[in-house]
Parts: structure tokens; sequence; C-alpha cells
């Protein structure tokens, strides 16, 4: 299933987001590394989602596939992190670790 | 600036664009929402066009055969029944198609011209005719995404200026959200216009790349209509241009000679050759059993992103290769892929869900922005005004109908007699009867009852599709999971959670609105208000 373009995009818009102060509250327990930890790890994954697609499809259809993927992870997480944000982030823990296993799929 | 403007302040410059952009932006989505709604939602259907054909036609099952036999059974077929044919054009089943169709043009004849054949439905391993409910299928649904149910040229013409402006209003509402990157993330729920304005332009924002990209490749596919100027300027007939762009295949006056036709299989593997593997979608047969006949064959453009097919003829005769077609040009090949990246056939299943949901938030963006051009003109404790009820209940006809009439489509397959003549057409009035019906009916409901009850209809006429289907068929959901019939188990599935959104909708729309609160309060258009709006509400105006 080649959807670990989409995981790892999903992962990267969940650190750019936690990134920001508005979206850093209501995830308590959580210890958050700082905000330029997380830009810079967000787009260093978003960057890794593109060389991904671009590996696995090859340039044309792989920046289509990863540009797809990544809006519908984005709308995805907007979504989550408006009704349950922890779920949001938890969830892009687990895809990120799921991502090379698909990968392989 | 180093005079100090006097008070009252004449806007910014900046600001001053975009206000006007947000006037644009309002009447432009405003005018062509509706029919958008219609155009994102059908279109976005049609990703699936070939699997709703399948659904609707549940007497056929596919059979996977390879291209050389389908072929070679389809023209035995012809051979069989209507050896004197001009044309024979024969569409070969795929992973998606389960079966071969053939369109076969009689010959010319001076003293009586022939009547159009209906298309025919082969078994792709016998070539043994198949016979199934007449239905459009899923081609009902892309055509109707750019013809509107509407006599030609109109439809085209009315879709590219709904186009046009929903291409206008992308670029007139990007100048105007100033807080992209700082609301990037932002979605609130259960802040009356503020969730609004969030719900659209999240749905916009994250799915910009996909609506720029629809929007312009759907204009481009049928530029030489709305500006025929350049072709007509520079070629004498339509056709000397089609020649000059993509090629034209040998072609040759029928001689009266016959000649048998040699078969097609080592004409299929020499195209193979060519084409690294691929196989051909069509095949195009002229003159057959003339020593002049010409075999074409089409490449089928799946897995790759243009979607102008290739093309090799072959002498039929003499099994001699005529003609192929030129390897495109940059502009050809841009078209081409623009034409591909539209209609999305290079995807694989996986990435076909990926555009049926960027279609979804398209018609989520049109479905949005309709609604909030409604509830931010709303006035607490006035009567609304003829305009705004107007628009409220266009936009129930157009948001909370259409899908009850997409469902009766669908349902009506299923309960229509199978054999009633006719019934392809009744199909299709069943869904703009229930749809433009149910926008009339609904006039006689006060406008909040009036989306708590389309919406709930349409819940329970998606909700009852798996139902009418294992009702009426033996592939109803139970059984087609049983045996692995992946098609019938998806669109049941699919058709569940379709049922689950408007549902969830329905559900939303019954929940008490929230008092406006004095952060909240609905304000008036920033564009009308005598004095500039502080600069971060005037942005909320949108």
């Amino acid at each position: 299933m080649p959807y670990e373009s989409g995981l790892i995009s999903f992962a990267a818009f969940t650190c750019l987001a936690l990134a920001m102060k508005k979206h850093r509250s209501g995830l308590e327990p959580l210890v958050l590394p700082s905000e330029r930890v997380l830009r810079v790890l967000g787009w260093c994954l978003l960057a890794l989602s593109a060389a991904v697609a671009v590996f696995r499809l090859g340039p044309a259809l792989g920046v289509t596939v990863w540009i797809g993927q990544m809006c519908v992870a984005v709308a995805l997480l907007v979504l989550l992190l408006s009704w349950r944000p922890k779920a949001a982030t938890a969830l892009a823990g687990v895809g990120l670790i799921c991502a090379p296993f698909l990968a392989f799929l | 600036m180093n005079v100090r403007p006097s008070f009252p302040a004449p806007a910014p410059p900046a600001r001053a664009l975009r206000q006007s952009m947000a006037w644009i932006h309002a009447w432009l989505g405003l005018l062509a929402g509706w029919i958008l709604f219609a155009m994102f939602l059908t279109g976005t259907a049609s990703y699936f066009r070939p699997e709703i054909t399948q659904w609707m036609q549940p007497e056929l099952r596919s059979t996977s055969v390879p291209a050389e036999q389908a072929a070679q059974a389809a023209i035995a077929h012809m051979q069989a029944t209507t050896p004197n044919d001009q044309q024979w054009f024969i569409y070969l089943p795929d992973d998606r198609t389960a079966v071969t169709r053939v369109f076969a043009r009689a010959k010319p004849n001076p003293e009586k011209p022939p009547a159009r054949r209906p298309e025919l439905k082969l078994d792709p391993a016998t070539g043994q005719s198949l016979e199934a409910r007449d239905t459009r299928g899923g081609e009902h649904f892309y055509r109707f995404h750019f013809q509107l149910q509407l006599p030609h040229p109109w439809g085209r013409w009315l879709a590219g200026v709904c186009a046009m402006f929903m291409l206008a209003a992308i670029i007139s509402g990007v100048i105007t959200h100033k807080r992209i990157f700082v609301d990037f993330f932002t979605l609130r729920w259960r802040k009356g216009q503020r969730s609004w304005l969030d719900a659209h332009n999240a749905s916009a924002v994250l799915a910009l790349p996909f609506h720029a990209m629809i929007t312009y490749t759907g204009l481009i596919t049928l530029v030489a209509m709305y500006m025929p100027w350049p072709v007509k300027a520079n070629f004498d007939k339509p056709d000397a241009f089609t020649a000059a762009a993509y090629g034209a295949p040998a072609e040759a006056k029928a001689t009266g000679t016959p000649a048998p036709l040699l078969p097609v299989g080592p004409m299929i593997q020499a195209a193979g050759r060519a084409w690294s593997g691929d196989a051909p979608r069509t095949v195009v047969i002229r003159n057959p059993g003339d020593t002049a006949s010409t075999v074409t064959l089409l490449r089928a453009t799946g897995g790759r992103l243009n979607a102008r097919p290739d093309s090799i003829t072959f002498s039929g005769a003499t099994g001699q290769e005529l003609s192929r077609s030129p390897s495109p040009g940059p502009a050809i090949a841009t078209a081409g892929v623009m034409l591909g990246l539209h209609l999305g056939h290079f995807a694989s299943p996986a990435l076909r869900w990926v555009y049926f949901l960027l279609g979804l938030t398209g018609a989520a963006m049109v479905g949005t922005g309709l609604v909030l051009w409604v509830v931010k003109r709303r006035k607490p404790n006035a009567a609304p005004f003829f305009g705004l009820k107007l628009v409220e209940r266009l936009n129930i006809g157009a948001i909370a109908c259409l899908p009850s009439g997409m469902a009766a489509y669908l349902l009506a397959n299923r309960l229509i007699p199978a054999d009633l003549p006719g019934r392809a057409e009744l199909e299709v009035k069943a869904m703009f009867w229930t749809w433009f019906g149910l926008a009339v009916v609904s006039l006689q409901r006060p406008a909040r009852r009036a989306w708590i009850e389309t919406l709930g209809l349409a819940t329970l006429a998606f909700a009852a599709l798996p139902v009418v289907n294992a009702a009426t068929t033996d592939r109803g959901l139970v059984a087609s999971l049983r045996t692995g019939d992946w098609l019938f188990a998806g669109f049941d599935l699919a058709m569940l959670a379709i049922a689950a959104l408007c549902g969830l909708a329905a559900f939303k729309a019954s929940r008490k609105p929230q008092p406006p609160s004095q952060k909240t309060s609905v304000r008036a258009p920033a564009a009308a208000s005598p004095k500039p709006a502080p600069a971060k509400e005037s942005v909320d105006a949108l």
C-alpha cells in the first residue's frame, strides 16, 4: 500500500502544528519538544515524505502522489486536531512507526 | 509614508485590495456555487465511473483474460454477425471493466442513412453477446459533471463559466485570506459564523493544490471549445488541427476486393514491444474483410500521467505496420498530462481514494462557502430579507437535496425491473425528480427543519442502498464479503459511510444553534460597514 508518504506528511504537519503556540494547549501530560525543534523536525519530515514518494514512484507520479496524500493527510489532521488533539498526536507517532513497514509491504 | 493621514483615513492599498477581493470572492462564489457543488460531487463520484457501472449491472461478472484473447473473441463475434461494417470500435476490458464493449458503424448508404446502433457488450473470454440491464451507469455522473444535462453546447458552456468563476474565486480567496499560515491548522467547532469560516478556510487552503489543479485542468480540457480562435486562425478544418497535433492514422478507401483479416494477436504483441509491455485499450478496425482494412491499436493509459493514448496502425490484410502516432511535442504532452491529472485514470486504487477524498473537500469548500454567505448576512432579531431567504433555499436544494438524488439514481437501478424498456432514462429521471422534487417540497418546511429533514432523508436513502442491493441481487454485502468480491463489498461499505456522513450532518444541523456571544457576534460585512474595521476582524468578513 503506497500510503507511507501520506503517513509521514501527517506526522510532519503534526509537528508543524504543535510548533504553534495555539495548538500546544490541551496536551498537558505530554512533554513537547521546543517549538523550534518541532518546526525543524516538521519540515524535515515533509521533505522526507516527498523523497519517499519520488523514490518509490519516480519524479512525475511521485510528486503528484506526494501532493495528493499530503493534502488528505493535513485535512484529516486538522479535523482530528479540532476534535481529539491527543489522538491526533498519538496517531502521528503510530503512523510514523508504521510507515517503514508499509513501504516494504 | 511620511505624511500622517488625517481621519477618517482611506483604506490602505493592501486592505482596499483585500476588501475588493473579498467582494469578488463572495459574489462569484455565490453565483456559481450551486452548480459548482453539483459538479464537484458528481465529478468526485466519477473517479469510480467504471466501478459504479459494474455495480449497476450486477448480472455481469468480471473475468480477466489477456487482451489478445478478448480482442480476437470480439472480432470473431463481429465477423459472424455484421462482417460488412465500415468500422468496429472494440473497447477491451481491463482490471476496472468487466466486459468487452463494441460499437460498430455500418457502411454509409446514400439512400438510407444507417441507424445508430447500440453498443454491444461481449463476454471477454468467449465473445458471446451479454445481456444486462440497460443503464447509463457511472457515465451519467461523469457526463452530468461537465454537461449538466443540458443540450449541447449549453451545458459545457455553463460548466465552463462556472469553472472560470471558480478559478477567479480561488485566486481572490487566497488574496483575501490574510491569515493563511497563522490559521493553517485552525478549526473551531460550535462558534457560529466563526466555525463556518474556519471550515471554509480549512477545506479550501489544505487542499488548495488540488482545487487549483482540478479547476484549471478542467477548463483546459475544453479550452478548444471555449477559445476556438487560435485553431480557427491557423487551420481550415478542425480535422486538420487534430491531424497536425495528434497525427492521423493511415486510412485508405475500401478497394472492394475481399481479403481475410489477419489475427490481431501478433499485432497486439508487436505494439506491446513498442510500448514497453503495455496492452492496448481500444482496437479500431476499418473496412474489415477488405484488402485496405486497417487495425489501429490505442495504448492503455493506466499508470502514466499523460491521458492521450499512443496509437499504432497495422494493415489488416498483410499485418504490416502502416503508421504510428508521433511522439508528442511539449505542448501536446502538457495538454495530455493536464487531462490525465484531471481524469485520474493513472491512479492506482490507493491514489484513487486520495482523489475521491480531495474531491469531497472541494464539495465541502463550495458548500461551506455557500452556507457562510447566508450565516454572515443573517441578523439576529431581524426578519431575513428576500435575497437571504432565496439563497438559503437554493443552498438547501443544491447541497442537501442532491445527495438524495444521487442515491435515488442508484436505488432506481435496483428497483426498476431489469427488462423494462427505456429504464436507463427512468433512472436518470429518478435522480432529477428526487433532487428537484425534494427541493420544492422542502420549501414547505422552515429552513432549519428543511436542512435537518433533507439531510436525514439522504441518510436513509444511502443506508437503504446496501439493503436493497442485498434484497434484489445475490451480491449483497454478506455474500460479497464471503466470496471476496471487493468491488461490491467496497461499494456497499462506501454507501454506508456516506450515509453516516449525511447522518452526522443532519445531527449537527439539529443541534440548537449557539446563542451568539459577544466574541463571536455576527457582524455586517466589512465592505458595508461605514468605518474601517480593525485589521484583525476585517479578515473575518470573508
